[in-house]
């Protein structure tokens, strides 16, 4: 390294122009990228990849079932209200024609209601199976109600009432949904009548802030167009977040850019005595950081605006390189002594970067672009000043300043104010500190946005708040029968959850029960018959002949050319949030609300014949986000403080080659992320994602001063004392200029760096040279002193490791009374296993192998299992069939290895498949096995032995007639195959696994299968 | 039983990937031509070598495809969507499937690229440590671009109805073992390759559909990069 340094240098001194055109070159080149880059402010990208809380936020973005996008109307009096009504319409029908405006709801039922319930008439015969239709009844049911004061105009329109009874059901919604509207209204008016709102629902993804901007702007002027008197309108739009975060934090780097030159320029001109070739050492880093973003932008993920913000801060930081080349290019023989301390900035600088780079294995997307822009930067300012600043400064003679030794003290009284300091920080943090994950607190947007949002929610929803399933599925029929199968299991569980719980397949039936229904009427009515006896009855009781020709027109259409993909009008408003295809364009989403206790800890996910959990919905409760948020953000940004601190511990020992110099240089690391962990105790103040950065950040550069002070003792160079002096300067001027950035990610970053860099200072320049001084004198007590002493800031190391690539939602414990009725009900099925056929791929695992495949599988009623697997690019690798027993038939691809081994190889794949799916209910495949049900805390464990009881499979179940989760088989107690359900799909009969782990540990692979299409017969 | 030959089972699972892309690219090393084969050539009518000289005369192609493969055992057909690109003159050859998964395969500069974004591995193979890859690329190039002239030693043309041309593999040829038909369809103007469909002799059939096919224009370098963004 030193040689290389060595060559920097010289070549830079040599060829100052030829070095100056190439850098430019590189870092032109390496910004190019910036041009076609994308940037974004999206919050979210700061929540762990993968976990929970993540991928409950890309269901709420994705889903588009929380789109909170609405106009929001308020007049003083109803009156005003009222008067402004006709031009209210006028402004939803003007909004609807904006280009990405899909729909606006403007009204909860129809003004029309006659036509609207006669209508409705024709979707009788798919919603509800015939169950005998009497003409003569019919209209003497009308006879009576138009006697009791009903309606003519309706009574005649719904004969049956058949569409009342499913309007009526849109009240459940409201009382499901909490949601409240003014009573006799039509419109979308509050209970207090006094505020009016419009539905939008747009085509603009909530996190495109150019196109969400356009349509604020066109919906701005919409309502400037139409001034209603007395009415004021605030607009709710989802992308505001988006467009609000992104403009603060733009500020922010305009504000940050002129607080670097506020307070860089006159530090710099402060210290090196006006001498104006100094004014390049911040250039050097501000042009590499530059070139960093255009870095940051190659992988083709869009550019976290919260990173190029940080810009200011890569100043801080790297202008220290600057600092000490121009410290030392005014010694005698300049060149010489820089070439010698070249290796010690180098190492300083890759401690830094390595702490940095670390960053990029956290699973937390903003945080990994950091780490990478802050490493690459410090790296490459280092040598980019090498190379170019000596030779600015070569021809310096200006006088050498009065080198000032590093402080000594007495080396017990240091030791002594050290030791009783961190001792005093981290009592204090212990004491005191609180720590805060939720990533809420950073989005800029929230408390100026929130106003009208509350609003809203205070004007319509009523009741305690609702918690909300988001079920996922590849159209709109699956994510229909999963979520009746899912109310079904709540109301086994709670028949008191009657009423008070909603979901869309409560308006409209699966297809597969549309197609039952048309064929129940085709097969059992005569419309013609009807129709006769009708007019005819109707005659009798003095109607007019065609008083009920609307009615039979609307059935006769109903029956004639049913619309099985549709359904009423009339539901739109209410049908178009709850079941909705997903934003990505992959897949559906249909909402079902029920009370937030159903969702916690009354009913376990667990729970129920199809726990919710394993088909892949996720539970949405304005309680549950936030704390998942918390646990998701603590796991994943305590892993990364951890490694920082021991990654510096291992590249100063490197460098010195001692442990007791390693550890001196630690000293002020541990004074500066105990300090400020005792600030934020003593302010109150909890510790938050941007404060865990600075502590990342803050070992980085603590280390530097640790590892120049070391240094400088172990050299005798007495010009570090101003060096580290001026670089804890420079860095808390690089802190101060994010710290009055108004996004409150960076400008908490920026205020827990102040007091951390002081610190750090502190104990490197003040504190260190008299310890490790003292040390020296008295070797054998340097060591165990220093240990302890640091003992304090370490913090505790908590990570999880997961073996599996998926996990279960936590499933409550059984409980006593639960186990009983869940143990006597379990009992095994008397059909054998059912046909089946599906497409999917696998994913072959073997050691560091790994390859994906395509798979098309189906199980017949005589028992043959088929399975036929292909390459990604769609050749066919092979095909095999056969039974449990026997293996029928098998072709594989030519090829050699396998030559001579194809039926054994097709018998083990047919063993593995038949391991798979054989026995997927309770107990099904049982073969004469001793077997007993075991109570394991949440789950129901199945033991049962097979031959001399030497072998055994376990299986796992989570409640009464609930599919399998898990199956282990031993043989002799060690394991030999293991299969994990990890989440299920519904077809209209059955559920069936999606997404499958099945170890085979006799030959130490896994498959991963995911099921893609299921069909419902058995030929795939 | 094979305990203790686990890497078996690793190396029959990537042999086979290796040699599936296509499963009528023939072992041409294993057969040498023979003058029966060169005499079949030479049996081409005028008309159908008239139609086999116009077609495949590109450059570059470029071309969404959709692969639809009817297994003769299986009710419901396997689709693969994707895109598909030949550069001729480079011996170049990428095939990127989006869906039902997102894979890439890349025959380019003497060596086999594969990546699929599930594992989101990248293999590369080199020819020179497996030749008969060489002989796939080439094969897969003549197929997918009509190449008819040659798969010649390999097939016998002949044209067909509608402006397609049949190739039915010689007797003697590895390829007779697995198919028994392929079918070339062009378009409108008999000079560009439209749908390729395989019979292969176990029954299965697979379909190969271009739509938007773009000829002789540059193709972007992204497309020669096995990796894809996800």
């Amino acid at each position: 390294m030193k040689s290389l340094l060595r060559r920097v240098i010289l070549f830079g001194l040599r060829r100052p122009g030829l070095a100056a055109f190439l850098s430019l070159l590189a870092l032109a080149l390496a910004a190019l990228p910036i041009l076609t880059a994308s940037f974004s402010a999206d919050i979210t990208r700061m929540l762990p990849s993968g976990s929970k809380s993540e991928r409950a936020c890309a269901v709420l973005l994705n889903s588009g079932l929380f789109n909170q996008s609405a106009v929001l109307f308020t007049a003083d009096t109803e009156e005003q209200l009222d008067a402004a009504s006709s031009g209210i319409d006028r402004v939803a029908d003007e909004i609807a024609s904006l280009p990405g405006v899909t729909r606006v709801d403007n009204r909860f039922l129809p003004d029309d209601l006659p036509a609207t319930l006669a209508s409705f008439q024709e979707w009788i015969p798919q919603f509800q199976p015939f169950s005998g239709l009497d003409a003569a009844g019919v209209v003497s049911a009308v006879k009576r109600k138009i006697l009791l004061g009903g309606f003519a105009s309706l009574v005649l329109a719904d004969p049956t009432g058949f569409a009342a009874a499913k309007l009526a059901t849109l009240e459940q919604f409201r009382s499901a949904s909490s949601f409240r509207l003014k009573d006799g209204e039509t419109a979308i008016v509050s209970p207090d009548g006094l505020h009016r709102l419009l539905l939008l629902e747009t085509s603009i993804s909530a996190a495109d802030t150019k196109d969400g901007r356009r349509l604020m702007d066109e919906l701005e002027s919409v309502l400037a167009k139409h001034p209603l008197p007395g009415v004021r309108a605030d607009l709710l739009l989802a992308h505001a977040h988006s467009i609000e975060n992104e403009r603060v934090i733009k500020s922010d780097v305009k504000l940050a850019c002129i607080l670097s030159i506020l307070f860089f320029l006159p530090a710099i001109l402060l210290l090196f005595r006006r001498d104006l070739r100094a004014l390049a050492i911040p250039v050097f880093p501000a042009v590499v950081s530059l070139a960093a973003v255009g870095l940051l932008a190659i992988p083709g993920e869009p550019v976290l605006l919260f990173v190029t913000a940080t810009g200011g801060l890569v100043i801080g930081l790297a202008v220290d390189y600057g600092v000490h080349v121009y410290m030392t290019m005014r010694t005698p023989c300049p060149v010489r002594r820089l070439i010698r301390i070249a290796p010690s900035l180098m190492t300083g600088a890759a401690t830094s970067a390595a702490v940095f780079l670390l960053l990029a294995l956290t699973p937390i997307p903003g945080v990994r672009q950091f780490g990478v822009f802050i490493g690459i930067s410090l790296l490459a300012s280092l040598l980019l000043t090498l190379l170019l600043f000596p030779s600015i400064l070569i021809r310096t003679k200006a006088p050498l300043p009065k080198p000032r030794p590093l402080k000594t003290f007495s080396p017990k009284l240091a030791s002594g104010i050290c030791f009783a300091l961190m001792a005093l920080f981290a009592v204090l943090a212990a004491l005191r500190l609180t720590v805060r994950t939720d990533l809420r607190q950073f989005d800029a947007a929230q408390e100026k946005l929130s106003e009208t949002a509350d609003a809203v929610e205070r004007l319509f929803l009523d009741g305690p708040a609702q918690g909300v399933l988001a079920i996922p599925g590849k159209d709109a029929n699956t994510v229909l029968m999963s979520a009746s199968l899912i109310c079904d299991g709540f109301l086994n569980l709670d028949p008191g959850l009657e009423g008070r719980m909603f979901s869309p397949s409560f308006l409209i039936p699966t297809k597969a029960e549309r197609e039952r229904n048309l064929a129940s009427w085709r097969e059992s009515f005569d419309y013609d018959a009807f129709a006769e006896l009708l007019r005819a009855a109707a005659e009798d009781e003095g109607f007019e002949p065609d008083a009920f020709d609307p009615f039979l027109a609307s059935l006769e259409r109903g029956l004639e050319s049913p619309d099985l993909d549709s359904y009423p009008e009339v539901f739109a408003p209410v049908l178009n949030r709850i079941l909705r295809p997903a934003a990505d364009g992959n897949g559906w989403y249909a909402a079902v609300f029920l009370p937030q206790s159903a969702l916690a800890n009354k009913h376990r996910p667990g729970a129920g014949p199809v726990p919710y959990c394993i088909l892949g919905a996720v539970a949405i409760s304005r309680a549950d986000i936030p704390a998942q948020i918390v646990s998701d953000m603590k796991s994943a940004t305590t892993l990364p403080v951890i490694l920082a601190v021991l990654s510096v511990f291992v590249i100063a020992f490197l460098f010195f080659r001692t442990v007791r110099d390693s550890l001196c240089a630690m000293i002020p690391v541990a004074m500066a992320l105990l300090t400020v962990c005792a600030v934020y105790a003593v302010l109150g103040k909890p510790l938050n994602l941007a404060a865990e950065i600075s502590l990342v950040l803050l070992s980085g550069l603590a280390i530097d001063y640790g590892v120049f002070v070391i240094g400088s003792e172990r050299s005798a160079n007495p010009y570090v004392f101003r060096a580290v002096s001026a670089s804890a300067l420079t860095t808390a001027a690089g802190g101060l200029t994010i710290a009055f950035a108004g996004h409150p990610l960076l400008h908490e970053a920026g205020f827990a760096l102040i007091p951390g860099v002081l610190a750090a200072w502190g104990a490197a320049a003040l504190l260190l040279p008299s310890i490790r001084r003292g040390f020296i004198v008295n070797k054998k007590a340097s060591l165990k002193t220093l240990l302890l002493s640091l003992i304090p800031a370490l913090l505790p190391l908590t990570s999880a490791c997961h073996s599996l690539p998926y996990e279960y939602d936590p499933i409550p414990p059984l409980t006593e009374t639960e186990w009983p009725l869940y143990r006597d009900a379990v009992q095994p099925p008397a059909e054998p296993m059912k046909p089946f056929a599906f497409q999917g791929k696998v994913t072959f695992e073997y050691k560091f192998f790994k390859q994906a495949t395509l798979c098309a599988v189906s199980y017949d009623e005589s028992g043959e299992l088929r399975v036929a697997a292909f390459s990604p690019s769609g050749g066919k690798l092979f095909e095999l069939a056969g039974t449990a027993d026997t293996l029928v038939d098998y072709w594989f691809m030519p090829i050699d290895v396998l030559e001579g081994h194809e039926e054994e190889a097709a018998g083990f794949i047919l063993e593995d498949f038949f391991h798979i799916f054989g026995g997927l209910d309770p107990w099904r495949g049982v073969k004469n096995g001793a077997a007993e049900n075991v109570k394991d805390d949440s789950k129901i464990i199945r033991r049962e032995l097979f031959g001399d009881g030497k072998e055994e499979l376990v299986s796992e179940f989570w409640g009464t007639n609930l599919p399998v989760m898990g199956k282990s088989y031993f043989k002799n107690e060690t394991i030999d195959w293991q299969s994990w359900y990890f989440r299920y799909i519904v077809n209209d009969t059955t559920i069936f696994p999606e997404i499958i782990v099945y170890d085979n540990y006799k030959h130490g692979y896994r498959l991963i299968l995911t099921v893609s299409d299921l069909f419902e017969d058995s030929e795939p | 039983m094979i305990p203790a030959k686990n890497r078996f089972f690793l190396l029959a699972a990537a042999s086979l990937l290796a040699v599936s892309f296509f499963a009528f690219a023939d072992d041409t090393s294993a057969q040498p031509e023979t003058k029966a084969n060169e005499a079949k050539v030479a049996e081409t009518t005028p008309d159908t070598a008239e139609l086999l000289a116009n077609i495949a005369n590109f450059r570059t192609l470029r071309t969404k495809f959709v692969q639809t493969k009817h297994l003769k055992a299986f009710k419901k057909p396997m689709v693969l969507n994707g895109e598909l690109c030949l550069d001729r003159p480079g011996k170049r050859f990428a095939w990127h499937v989006e869906k039902p998964l997102r894979y890439s395969c890349i025959i380019a500069n003497g060596k086999l690229t594969q990546w699929d974004a599930d594992s989101d591995k990248t293999v590369s193979v080199p020819f020179s440590k497996y030749p008969m890859l060489e002989m796939l690329s080439d094969a897969m190039t003549a197929f997918a671009s009509g190449d008819v002239k040659a798969l010649e030693k390999d097939f016998e043309a002949a044209a067909g109805q509608d402006g397609t041309v049949v190739l039915k593999p010689r007797s003697e040829r590895f390829a007779a073992s697995l198919i028994t038909e392929v079918e070339l369809t062009l378009d409108d103007s008999r000079t560009k390759i439209v749908k390729v469909r395989a019979s292969e002799k176990n029954g299965d059939v697979t379909e190969l559909v271009y739509t938007n096919s773009v000829f002789d224009s540059d193709i972007p370098d992204t497309l020669w990069q096995a990796k894809q963004k996800k």
